[in-house]
């Protein structure tokens, strides 16, 4: 799992902090599940498209549907570069952690 | 996909217009020297000023302008009047396409700029503009029906108030033109601005502005206009002072056909199938714990368009999971009305915005209402 693409979401509120983060595949619930070990997760999976989000207080907000490649995005200020490293960090340690769990 | 964002744009759009468009743009592009074309240019703008001066009771259509959309048929009338030195009186319900263009004027010390107060509904007391006068007062412009609350103004005591005082009105119809039977002859106003792609029924592109007898402005803009070539200035007849450049045809081609749409089927019909919608969806977001709604419950002032929150949600949550979890389109944030938001306390995040039109079904509300009530649930 990586970030493939950070894409500009424009809407009402500020397009520096909020990005439609693109990953080279679907989200699955594993990595739902993994990312709740970053951070207060709420997951319900009992929507039609079971949907998430994470609070990685100090660092970003996501949002997103199990199945998606893509997830919603608000960055923190003052230093928004650094809190979306943090995030795309988050995703590179899941494929460690999967990659570990594969060679294991 | 449900669409509850009608609003921000009508969707889906009457089969007529549908039709119409692809026909036009499928059609050759019409140019003067052929005849018998279906689609001649000038004929196709004045029909669509014949059907708009039909809709809202207007006797002589050329003074209707058609514009890109509301924003600058109001860009046209602000900057279009002499407003040196004077002082606008608005509200602080409005849209930003009214109130930056104010702003910026006043900003550029052209006008001084009063906004006055709503309650917590969003609605305005006449007399507070009545108030609010000055012996430098020229101008009241006011939203006559809101994007966020949907309360609709008292728009003829407002212009009333106006009129007694030899002010000008000016009204954002963006909202209304097309959801309420609108009668410009029987109302003391001046202008009256209107979005094409909204309760109209046509395009993203399109709009324009009633201007009364008599009201000449400055043109935003001169240039081109496919005819009296030989005239070194714009020609001064008519709208053609006002609408230089190629026109969005295949844009007015959907509006008219979004007129006679409305014209065949009747605003105050239309308006009553979306309302039935606004109560269903109001009284059962009532019921559920969690879920603040803004605005009133009063139809006969009250457009199909509800704001709410849910407890433990913030807005973009709520229509990010609406759209891709339930499949529900609605509008989140502030939308484009920030005072309005600081006027009934959600200017933080404002709220979330739904707005069902004419062509939405029961259905549709209640599979609304079981996603609310999942979320409410779930925080």
């Amino acid at each position: 799992m990586r970030v493939q693409e950070v894409r500009e979401f424009v809407d009402c509120f500020d397009a520096a902090i909020t990005k439609e983060i693109v990953f080279d595949q679907e989200v699955e619930r594993a990595f739902i599940h993994y990312l709740g070990t970053h951070g207060q997760l709420d997951f319900y999976p009992h929507f039609p498209r079971p949907y998430f989000r994470l609070i990685a207080r100090g660092a970003f907000q996501l949002q997103g549907v199990e199945g998606a490649n893509t997830a919603r995005i608000v960055l923190c200020r003052p230093n928004i570069e650094a809190s979306l490293a943090s995030f795309v960090n988050v995703v590179r340690g899941y494929s460690s952690s999967c990659n570990d769990e594969a060679g294991g | 996909m449900i669409y509850l964002n009608n609003a921000a744009t009508s969707y889906p759009k009457p089969a007529r217009v549908v039709e119409r468009v692809c026909s036009y743009v499928s059609s050759i592009p019409y140019h003067a020297s052929r005849a018998n074309s279906d689609f001649a240019s000038a004929d196709l703008l004045d029909t669509c000023r014949n059907k708009l001066a039909q809709l809202f009771g207007v006797s002589d259509s050329s003074r209707i302008v058609l514009t890109s959309g509301a924003t600058e048929a109001l860009n046209l009338v602000f900057r279009g009047l002499e407003l040196a030195g004077s002082h606008i009186i608005s509200s602080v319900t409005e849209h930003n396409s009214v109130l930056r263009p104010l702003r910026h004027l006043e900003r550029d010390g052209v006008i001084e700029l009063s906004l006055v107060a709503c309650d917590s509904a969003g609605r305005i007391d006449p007399g507070d503009i009545q108030r609010a006068i000055r012996p430098n007062t020229r101008l009241v412009v006011i939203n006559h029906g809101s994007n966020v609350t949907g309360v609709v103004q008292d728009l003829a005591a407002i212009a009333q108030v106006a009129h007694d005082h030899g002010l000008m009105c000016v009204v954002d119809a963006a909202q209304t033109a097309g959801n309420l039977p609108l009668d410009v002859s029987k109302l003391p106003i001046d202008a009256m601005v209107f979005a094409g792609h909204k309760y109209l029924f046509g395009l993203q592109g399109t709009g324009g502005v009633y201007l009364r007898p008599g009201l000449e402005l400055r043109p935003l803009k001169v240039g081109g206009t496919g005819v009296r070539s030989e005239s070194v200035f714009q020609p001064e007849e008519g709208p053609l002072l006002y609408e230089a450049g190629t026109p969005n045809v295949p844009g007015i081609v959907s509006m008219t056909a979004g007129v006679e749409f409305l014209l065949a089927e009747g605003v105050e019909n239309l308006r009553n199938r979306a309302l039935r919608r606004f109560e269903e969806l109001r009284r059962a977001l009532g019921e559920i714990e969690g879920v603040t709604m803004y605005g009133e419950a009063r139809s006969n002032a009250q457009l199909a368009v509800l704001s709410f929150n849910i407890d433990g949600w913030n807005p973009d949550q709520v229509s990010y999971a609406l759209e891709n979890s339930f499949d529900i389109v609605v509008r989140s944030g502030l939308h484009c009305a920030p005072l309005m938001h600081e006027a009934i306390g959600t200017s933080l995040e404002g709220t979330v915005r739904a707005s069902p039109s004419c062509h939405t079904t029961e259905q549709e509300v209640m599979n609304l209402v079981v996603a609310i009530q999942q979320m409410a649930k779930a925080r």
